[in-house]
């Protein structure tokens, strides 16, 4: 005779089946509510939180759109308490043609500078070490933070796109400020305990360099001209002006170090 | 005659025709998530081990790269991210949590109390995942899923210590199938979505793509060797992938092609694994792969391959917990 379950039990077991489709069918919708565009709020910008989601409005029936993003709340609710944040992009919507490196310039008030380079760029190009997987890995997606927003922005592509690029580059310096400072101060601390006798540095930029890839069906190998362009700079003495952040981005069309008030930032 | 087996584990309700699917409904050896939990704790220990503590202070110190304020817009108001960590001090805090992360991983390798451990584990995680995301990579986020469902698999079942059937036990044990269906669909969702974004690529449609990642000497970890492989197999691997990742749910989910399927897709995980930088990403992947494998038939009582007991599970299929 089959055992009767007791009210907990089954209340436990009730729980457990909407939990169980509640998570199958978050998975999918927090996958497609990606592509709905959703009106952003003051607390999703600043740095924008999800690289995912469309912006905008995909309806002009109020409540249809309101009713979207009430859902879109809901996942993103979901995927923030639980960790489950979707979105899988990884090499789309392709790879360029070169590989970009970040690396530190350190400017000295004499007028000298001294570069750091990436400990993934290879010093060797014609002979490009094998790396170990795994070991390097967290500190290599520390350093992709730097050079995914301007992984696409070679020279063609900021012909093609220039004011796309004067707008959103420095943006993304002022929307990653925090790490960007952290990251150079961190850079100048390794460097100043190697080089005592160099003294502070007055600017600490941090560079793009585009290593261009040999074209398919072309002769093989790294041989192309290496192009180098600042993307964000860090003044260690303090800003230039008053109300403005220590770090300044680089707009790579106008050629000047763009500033940003510390009002409106987070 | 053989012996029952043995259920273990709270089966859900579901509602109405829900209640009688048998894909949502069925049970699965027990063996299949001990295995799915082992090899997660594994996968963790060697991430806490090779890629986290190498870099640990400069990581999680706030004169470095870290400290619980570097990412404070992550946690701003309207929004729900959390971390354990905001509320430790930047001086033990890190260092606590982590002897605690790599204790509660250790505690799930030999199955110790599994859905405590297995809670501990996720929670670890997410703060760490939180309180600096700029060391993550997008397997972060599908280990925090594969944490959750490693910790409700009622995976201490059997081949751990808080085991029910001990070394030649009689029975079998059968647990509930629905962390197993959660980990094949978010496994689904995955690559059906990262194969539409891809597909809607000319790059990928090309092919090139591949052989661009393969010379991108900041993401290829042997750039000299992969690319010395000819254009086309490049841009083969690059249309298989777009294939694979575009059918995998139906693939997977079909007799004729399942095995293949997952068969490629650890393939292709490893071979990820050993070309780009890619890190934890691949053994995490691999991991939830473990799930599908029918691993009672390899380690479990001999007996029990041939039994047609009571239970609901479709034993005899291969990789039936898909």
């Amino acid at each position: 005779m089959r055992e009767t379950p007791s009210p907990a039990r089954r209340a436990a077991a009730v729980g457990v089946g909407l939990f169980v489709l509640w998570q199958l069918a978050y998975l999918p919708a927090a996958n497609l509510i990606d592509f709905v565009p959703r009106r952003m709020g003051d607390h999703d910008l600043n740095p924008a939180i999800d690289p995912f989601q469309e912006a905008g409005a995909f309806t002009d029936f109020e409540p249809l759109q309101r009713a979207a993003e009430r859902v879109g709340d809901a996942i993103d609710c979901w995927s923030e308490l639980s960790g489950q944040d979707q979105g899988w992009k990884l090499f789309s919507p392709g790879t360029p043609s070169h590989s970009l490196f970040p690396a530190v310039e350190f400017r000295f008030a004499d007028g000298t500078t001294e570069q750091v380079r990436s400990r993934f760029e290879p010093a060797d190009l014609t002979h490009p070490p094998m790396r170990p997987p795994v070991v390097n890995d967290r500190y290599y997606n520390y350093e992709s933070q730097f050079t995914t927003p301007g992984w696409y922005s070679c020279r063609e592509s900021l012909d093609l796109y220039p004011e796309m690029w004067s707008k959103e580059l420095p943006k993304t310096v002022r929307d990653n400020h925090r790490h960007i400072i952290a990251w150079l101060k961190w850079q100048t601390a390794l460097y100043r305990a190697a080089h005592p006798e160099r003294g502070s540095p007055v600017e600490v930029v941090l560079m793009y360099r585009f290593i261009p890839t040999p074209k398919p069906h072309g002769p093989p190998g790294w041989t192309g001209p290496i192009t180098e362009r600042p993307y964000a700079r860090w003044l260690p003495g303090g800003p230039a002006e008053a109300g403005m952040l220590p770090v300044e981005g680089f707009d790579p069309i106008a050629n000047e170090y763009v500033r940003f008030p510390v009002e409106g930032t987070r | 005659m053989t012996a029952p087996a043995q259920h273990v584990g709270l089966a859900p309700w579901f509602p109405g025709r829900l209640g009688r699917w048998h894909w949502l409904n069925e049970s699965i050896p027990a063996e299949r998530v001990a295995a799915l939990r082992i090899v997660t704790a594994l996968v963790l220990i060697v991430d806490i081990v090779f890629a986290y503590l190498p870099w640990f202070s400069a990581s999680f110190s706030p004169d470095a790269l870290g400290g619980r304020d570097l990412f404070e817009p992550r946690f701003r108001d309207g929004h729900y991210y959390w971390s354990v960590l905001r509320w430790l001090p930047d001086a033990w805090g890190p260092a606590a949590l982590m002897a605690v992360w790599l204790g509660a991983a250790v505690a799930l390798l030999v199955g110790w109390r599994p859905l405590v451990s297995g809670l501990v584990v996720w929670a670890c995680a997410v703060s760490f995942w939180n309180i600096n995301p700029g060391l993550n990579n997008g397997g972060d986020r599908l280990r925090n899923t594969l944490f959750l469902m490693v910790a409700a698999s009622c995976s201490g079942a059997v081949w751990g210590v808080s085991s029910v059937r001990k070394t030649g036990g009689p029975r079998r044990v059968l647990v509930p199938g629905w962390p197993v269906k959660i980990l094949f669909v978010q496994l689904a969702m995955l690559y059906f979505f990262g194969g539409w974004y891809k597909v809607t690529s000319e790059q990928w449609r090309s092919g090139y793509v591949m052989y661009y990642v393969a010379n991108d000497l900041a993401w290829s970890i042997a750039p000299a060797q992969y690319s010395q492989l000819p254009v086309w197999v490049h841009q083969c691997s690059a249309w298989l992938t777009l294939v694979w990742e575009l059918g995998f749910p139906v693939l997977a989910l079909m007799k004729g092609t399942r095995a293949a399927a997952l068969a490629l897709g650890v393939f292709f995980h490893l071979g990820t694994f050993v070309t780009l930088e890619v890190g934890h990403f691949a053994l995490y992947s691999i991991a939830f792969y473990t799930a599908f494998v029918p691993w009672e038939r390899y380690f479990g009582r001999r007996a029990d391959a041939s039994t047609a007991g009571t239970a609901t599970v479709s034993e005899g299929k291969i990789l039936a917990a898909v």
